[in-house]
């Protein structure tokens, strides 16, 4: 296993006097999987996602780490101190500033993002049908930017990542405002992308993660209490329960394993959990 | 027949100009002949109902900035006889005078600059400033702020819109109004800059660094040339006449 990302006893704090905002993180992210980091709010999910884009970096000079922080075809053990972009690409969690606001069709604003890193137009224009394609998004082409709804905005906010075909993909929570078949059109574009890219999504709870996720990391408040396959998740995941797991989820749960089987080590696990003679 | 960026911004130039160098009466003219033009330019056209809106709204807020601007400097400069009295509180001629010289300078400095922006698309905008030479950070610097300005509104509109769904005395009377306003527009203010910021962060994160694709090399037409040209020296001549007068 080639691990894309790698991390020793990783921690990070934005000044010498201020908490630990990430403590002590060691984990390997294989190249080519689908990873989720889960947690609560302020568990650090963002952050991480920030250090590997380049954007904690980049942004906060005064920042103190400990530790290694390995990434493949990068020199050094330390984080980034600049944006990755376009071999790392991040979608921000909210996908409204995503748009730049300087552009006056979908399809423009996508492009605008290879005219940034010197792509030719002719290739541009190929590229954007493209990704317009895989997205589902055709129909959106010629709308502004600036008047499509939530679920709209998250979509094209990943088209224009997307299209500059990044090596690592992350996303900070990807599924806010989308609705259910926009949720389903997302899992299948990363189950789709696993092999030739690592893409590294944060979310909150698990449906997303046991649908489309190979490799599973759980953070709280800064600290990484799980890291491993999902089998493995699903075997020990009474632990974390609090954490990832509301209650509406419990009903909603046997579906979703029944769709995405775990071991049969884990069917034991949650039947023994919650009672349920049907999984 | 349409006129093209060169020649509005031209237009728009001259007004600023005319609104300095004249007097209240020929200003008050222009802001007359500003607002028919907008009428004519977005009420008749049908795809333009955003843009109507936010002229009708802008029109009233004009012909409230006139208003108030006189009335206030004729009550509180005192200077020149006393024109008239309305309930007991004197109106001055000297203040009245000069309320409405820069209340209809205004109108016509914002109106002017209001028909150029919804009547010119972002990316012609955009392409004008690259062809004027402005550095392209500092396009993007001038974009960032003018979306911050067109944000506010849209945001005021949301949180009233959800308040007064909480019951908020929200859209009642004038006072209720202002309450209201002023209790959301310091927090608004500070959302809308963060969220500036975050957009300019994640425009690096697109791999924006300070260049846009170039269309400089595109000259304008000879015809908006010579209407530009025509515009300017008319410009020159107006401040030397008001020179020399």
């Amino acid at each position: 296993m080639n691990p894309e990302i790698s991390l020793d006893t990783f921690s990070h704090r934005y000044s010498p006097t201020a908490e630990w905002v990430l403590s002590d993180l060691t984990f390997d992210i294989p190249r080519g999987s689908c990873c989720v980091l889960l947690g609560s709010t302020s568990s650090g999910k963002t952050t991480l996602l920030h250090a590997v884009s380049g954007l904690l970096g980049k942004y906060h000079r005064a920042l103190e780490t400990k530790g290694s922080f390995v990434m493949a075809g990068r020199d050094g053990s330390s984080i980034p101190r600049d944006i990755l972009f376009p071999s790392v690409g991040l979608v921000t969690q909210d996908p409204h500033v995503m748009i730049s606001g300087m552009h006056n069709t979908v399809e423009e604003e996508i492009a605008f993002t290879l005219q940034n890193i010197g792509i030719d137009s002719i290739e541009i224009h190929e590229k954007v049908n493209a990704v317009l394609a895989r997205l589902k998004i055709h129909e959106l082409a010629q709308r502004h930017p600036l008047q499509l709804s939530g679920g709209e905005t998250q979509r094209v906010a990943l088209a224009t990542i997307l299209v500059a075909e990044p090596k690592i993909l992350l996303l900070d929570e990807p599924r806010n405002s989308l609705d259910s078949r926009g949720q389903d059109t997302l899992a299948h574009i990363l189950f789709n992308l696993r092999g030739h890219t690592t893409v590294i999504f944060s979310d909150y709870e698990i449906d997303l993660a046991l649908s489309v996720a190979d490799y599973i990391i759980v953070l709280d408040r800064g600290k990484c209490i799980y890291q491993g396959s999902k089998n493995r998740f699903l075997e020990r995941f009474e632990e974390f329960l609090p954490l990832v797991i509301s209650d509406s989820w419990k009903e909603t749960l046997p579906l979703l394993v029944k769709k995405h089987p775990p071991s049969a080590t884990s069917i034991r696990r949650l039947k023994k959990l919650f009672g349920l003679s049907y999984v | 027949m349409r006129l093209d960026i060169l020649s509005k911004a031209s237009l728009v130039f001259l007004l600023l100009i005319s609104a300095f160098l004249f007097d209240w009466k020929i200003n008050l003219l222009l802001v007359t002949f500003l607002i028919g033009t907008g009428l004519v330019l977005i009420f008749l056209q049908k795809e333009h109902a955003k843009s109507r809106s936010t002229f009708r709204r802008f029109v009233l807020y004009v012909v409230t900035l006139i208003f108030l601007t006189t009335m206030l400097n004729g009550i509180f400069l005192k200077e020149g006889p006393v024109v008239e009295h309305i309930v007991g509180i004197s109106l001055y001629a000297e203040g009245l005078t000069f309320g409405i010289t820069t209340g209809a300078r205004l109108a016509v400095i914002s109106l002017s600059l209001l028909l150029f922006f919804i009547t010119t698309p972002i990316r012609e905008l955009i392409r004008f400033f690259q062809r004027v030479g402005l550095p392209a950070p500092l396009i993007v610097i001038l974009f960032l702020a003018l979306h911050f300005v067109a944000q506010l509104p849209v945001r005021i509109n949301q949180i009233f819109t959800a308040q007064e769904a909480r019951g908020a005395p929200v859209r009642g009377k004038m006072f209720a109004r202002t309450k209201a306003f002023i209790s959301v527009l310091f927090p608004l203010v500070l959302s809308s800059i963060s969220e500036t910021l975050e957009r300019g962060v994640a425009l690096d994160a697109r791999g924006f660094r300070g260049e846009l694709s170039s269309v400089s090399h595109m000259p304008f037409a000879t015809s908006s040339k010579l209407l530009s040209g025509i515009i300017l020296l008319l410009s020159i001549a107006l401040i030397i006449f008001s020179l020399l007068r």
